[in-house]
């Protein structure tokens, strides 16, 4: 009885083993599970982008925080926004369509980070949250940056009058409160 | 940027010698030989006041309770055997014929002043043996 | 069931072999028939562990004393839940535990990635299974838990009293768990540098593994602590025993990688360091089982010497020579795409942290093996004991204390004067006050002050973080606990990693207090007399005796009082066991244990005379209830950094902070 039991056993592991052989019988053939190097392009682009949004908020997030200094944070804004652009004219091109021209691409840009936001706001606008989390936390030491250019969204100190960027006029600090970058 | 370069490998030697300077300085005032009954006796007289730990089989019939939780007995190892004074924790496996471990000083008196006792069982773990005769030695203590 | 048991084992080992080398070759051919029939091989292996495990389970409840791991584990009068706790009591079963759980992280792994990462997976899969091909060996050649014994015995050995309760069911499974967890983000980079796939998948599946393995190994250990300090009635948790450094070795090195890992998914720094970090942290764990295993150094959880040592040094010798020759040949691969800029900085405290967990592991690494390599290199056995550990390891440890502080508030790259003003000033404060209320107490002690105000500076930066966030979201009129979850529940790593922090904190508060105010004291005292200590006062009501099926006990009766209020009866207990199995450790010592808050009231009965009277010893550790709480703080905040879901769940690309000087040049 137990050397059936065994023996079954056996058989069933040395089955289904095999299987991945015999199954592949029935297929059309063609070797699916090494992936088609263009769709991992562009799906390792599409992940590609998601993080820059993300990595967006999160320089925010830290330069409120006082754990990036300004310059680190306006190059690396600048910076993944121009890689965010980058990414869609090529997700675009690996598509149907042809390149898009510059401007739609920013208008995408923006489109997709303010997407990226939404995504998040629950039944409160997290984001707003979150940007008043930060300057709870300059208020309290009353000193340092953490306000945006209404304009171009360029991160400024609390004791400039200009936009060190586009050079608009900032507002007062207490606006500040509606104003959101980019 | 070499000195900021600079400042990091200043930082990180430091930080390895402090580990080294403290691994050998703790070295060097814990490190305790770990004789056998028979070494201890050969080491007479350099050894006395020096901190040791000695292992030996426990001398059966030696074990003496103090009134105040003391405890005295003899341990062997087949090349002679000294007797050990002790006072604190015992292990619960202690006995006759368990390896005991102790640690401490042998004083010239011939006596081993010890502080610190650890017994473990002279036989092999997994002795089969045992299992069949129902004699009083052959079990290990295992753990997990 | 034997013969199913000892046959599954066998399969087990085939299929791995057969795993390795389908896999492999499924890979490198581009046949992905043979990488789908290994991940099926993967799964059939769990499948027949499970069944070898469930077989011995079913030998040990049913007490089938023809197998010599039965006889040697159990015993007629053994409770069923001992029983099937056995199977981790003796050598060959922990292996079959080894092994099986290591097929089921596999079989884990396997369908966790059923559509992902397929040029890197192949080469994943054939690591783990390779070093499933070592444990299946060891279970079914060396140390078979189906070995049978000549002829059959009529009754077992019985298990070890010591080994009755709870913490010995859950202890070793938790520890076992962790050490093999280990297994999986070794092969994930081992399958990095085999696939040449270097960028950061390996790192997105090491880290989560290995913060599982980690959790699992702290929790293990923690649980070690407790239970030597309820059961060994020493009134100590932690000895520096080798079995215990064993584990807690890997967890150091965990510790450190867990870190450095944020390096390398921020700034694409440390590749070489996190390569290397998680090759010593699987090869601790295969060290730290091969020591606790093979007997090799003694230890006061007595291990007799056994086959499997010389195997076991040859595996660990080999994933040596092998993984670093991959880490050699692919070293160009691994080149850091920033670099430091100021060692005020955040990514220069990752560094320090990571050097100092080193050095610490280094430290009780030499200390561990000090005993052999000494005897090896001069003929003498010399050991270092409990002292070395600390002297070496309490200043590591209090700079580490000292860096989880400033770690999660600094700066990257450079911190800027404002920086340190705006993010440290308020802890600093209330570090420098702690210290200067406990020197006003009279506390002199200069480790202890440096701890307790270390421990304040953290706790302070937690809060703060914490307090800013939920003010503002309970200003919008949420109310302050859905606040707390919201804002915890958007980034769950940085709040979970915060609040393993403050668990981190309450376990050093607890070691602190009960190592450095620890008093004690031992009486003889006959009936009427009372001991005083601390506060407590126990008066002496005499010796009674009684009996249960299992053992003959005898207890000291004492009536405690604290500060003069009575606390009610305090009894310390001898028992000794009645069955026949375990005659040479039949002798139990039952502590009594009154644990507060503030303090632990730890009385043992030391011997009693015929006179009645008792001699026993007291001890009052405070605060050592505050590191198991700890314990769990840390465990809540790990299960919340590894909670699923959020948006940091979807497939996840690292975006590193790297800057550029105008002229090009890497800045950072």
């Amino acid at each position: 009885m137990e050397t059936i039991l065994a023996l079954a056993i056996a058989l069933l592991a040395a089955l289904f083993i095999s299987a991945p052989f015999f199954l592949r019988r029935g297929r059309a053939g063609g070797d699916e599970y090494f992936p088609d190097p263009r769709a991992e392009k562009a799906k390792e682009l599409g992940s590609r982008k998601d993080s820059l949004l993300t990595a967006i908020k999160d320089i925010e997030f830290d330069y409120g925080l006082g754990k990036l200094s300004r310059e680190d944070f306006e190059e690396l804004h600048g910076k993944y926004r121009a890689e965010a652009a980058g990414l869609l004219k090529e997700i675009d091109s690996l598509g149907a369509g042809g390149p898009a021209d510059g401007s739609d691409i920013e208008d995408d840009i923006e489109k997709e980070i303010r997407a990226e936001r939404s995504k998040f706001a629950f039944s409160y606008d997290d984001e707003e949250l979150e940007k008043e989390i930060l300057r709870a936390r300059e208020v309290s030491w009353n000193d340092s940056p953490a306000r945006y250019c209404p304009k171009c969204g360029n991160g400024s100190g609390a004791e400039d009058l200009f936009c060190s960027k586009c050079g608009a006029k900032l507002d007062q600090p207490t606006e500040t409160q509606n104003a959101r970058p980019l | 940027m070499l000195k900021g370069k600079l400042k990091f490998i200043i930082a990180i030697a430091v930080i390895a010698l402090a580990v080294s300077y403290l691994v050998y300085g703790g070295v060097k005032d814990t490190m305790v030989y770990y004789l056998t009954v028979k070494e201890l006796k050969g080491k007479v007289p350099s050894v006395y006041g020096e901190r040791v730990r000695v292992s030996g089989n426990v001398v059966p019939g030696s074990i003496k309770h103090g009134p105040d939780g003391s405890l005295e007995f003899s341990i062997s190892d087949g090349g002679g055997d000294i007797d050990v004074a002790y006072s604190g924790i015992v292990p619960d496996i202690f006995k006759d014929d368990v390896e005991a471990v102790v640690e401490g000083e042998y004083g010239s008196n011939n006596v081993f002043a010890a502080d610190v006792l650890l017994a473990k069982c002279p036989t092999k773990y997994e002795d089969t043996e045992a299992l069949y005769n129902s004699g009083s030695e052959g079990k290990g203590v295992n753990t997990y | 069931m034997v013969e199913t048991g000892k046959l599954s084992i066998f399969l087990a080992f085939a299929i791995s072999i057969y795993v390795v080398c389908a896999s492999v070759y499924g890979a490198r051919t581009g046949k992905s028939d043979f990488v789908k029939s290994a991940r099926n091989g993967v799964l059939a292996v769990c499948f027949l562990l499970i069944i070898a495990t469930a077989a011995l389970v079913h030998s040990l409840v049913n007490l089938d004393f023809s197998l010599k791991y039965v006889a040697l584990n159990t015993s007629t009068d053994l409770p069923v839940i001992y029983r099937i706790t056995s199977l981790w009591a003796g050598q060959a079963g922990s292996l079959l535990l080894w092994a099986l759980i290591l097929s089921i992280y596999s079989a884990l792994v396997v369908l966790d990635t059923r559509t992902r990462s397929r040029l890197l997976m192949p080469y994943v899969v054939a690591v783990l299974a390779a070093i499933s091909v070592f444990f299946t060996f060891l279970i079914g050649f060396v140390e078979n838990p189906f070995e049978a014994l000549p002829v059959a015995a009529l009754e077992g050995r019985g298990l070890n009293p010591i080994l009755q309760n709870a913490y010995m069911a859950i202890h070793p499974v938790t520890l076992y768990l962790g050490y093999v967890g280990v297994s999986v983000p070794f092969a994930f980079g081992m399958g990095a540098l085999l696939s040449g796939q270097l960028g950061d998948e390996w790192i997105k599946y090491s880290r989560k593994w290995t913060l599982f393995a980690w959790t699992f190994l702290g929790v293990g250990l923690l649980l070690g602590a407790r239970w030597a300090y309820l059961e060994l009635g020493w009134g100590g948790y932690w000895a520096w025993d080798p079995v215990e450094n064993a584990a807690f070795m890997p967890w150091l090195a965990a510790t450190a990688f867990v870190h450095s890992v944020m390096i390398q998914e921020k700034k694409g720094m440390l590749k070489k360091w996190n390569m290397a970090l998680i090759i010593l942290t699987f090869f601790l764990a295969i060290f730290g089982t091969f020591i606790t295993r093979s007997g090799i150094i003694s230890s006061v959880h007595s291990f007799a010497q056994s086959d499997i040592g010389p195997l076991f040094l040859g595996f660990i010798a080999f994933i040596l020579l092998f993984s670093f020759a991959m880490f050699l040949y692919r070293i160009r691969d691994l080149e850091s795409e920033n670099r430091f800029d100021s060692i005020l900085s955040r990514e220069s405290a990752f560094i320090f942290n990571n050097l100092l967990f080193l050095g610490a592991a280094f430290a009780v690494f030499l200390g561990t093996v000090f005993p052999i390599m000494s005897e090896a290199l001069t003929g003498n056995k010399i050991l270092v004991g409990s002292p070395y550990f600390n002297r070496v390891n309490v200043p590591i440890a209090l700079v580490l204390i000292f860096l989880m502080g400033v770690g999660p508030l600094i700066s990257w790259r450079k911190a800027s004067r404002e920086n340190l003003m705006k993010n440290f000033l308020v802890p600093v404060i209330v570090g420098a006050a702690t210290a200067g209320v406990l020197i006003a107490l009279g506390v002199r002690d200069v480790y202890a002050l440096l701890s307790y105000a270390f421990c304040a500076f953290v706790t302070a930066t937690v809060f703060t973080e914490f307090f800013r966030g939920v003010s503002v979201r309970s200003g919008r009129g949420e109310n302050p606990a859905l606040a707390f979850v919201r804002l915890v529940s958007r980034n769950k790593r940085r709040y979970g990693g915060y609040i393993v922090h403050i668990g981190v904190v309450l376990i050093v508060i607890g070691i602190t207090s009960s190592s450095v105010f620890v008093t004690e004291k031992q009486a003889t005292l006959t009936k009427g007399q009372s001991l005083e200590l601390a506060g407590y006062t126990l008066t002496f009501q005499g010796i009674e005796q009684y009996t249960t099926d299992a053992k003959n006990a005898t207890v000291a009766k004492l009536e405690g009082y604290k500060n003069g209020k009575p606390i009610g009866p305090v009894s310390p207990e001898k028992n000794v066991y009645k069955y026949e199995g375990n005659r040479e450790i039949n002798q139990e010592t039952e502590v009594a244990l009154r644990s507060t808050f503030t303090d632990d009231l730890y009385v043992i009965l030391m011997s009693y005379g015929e006179d009645g009277a008792a001699t026993i010893r007291v001890m009052v550790n405070p605060m050592v209830s505050w590191i198991w709480s700890g314990g769990v703080v840390l465990l809540i905040g790990a299960i919340v950094t590894m909670w699923p879901g959020g948006r940091k769940e979807r497939e996840e690309v690292f975006v590193r902070y790297t800057l550029h000087d105008r002229d090009g040049t890497a800045k950072v």
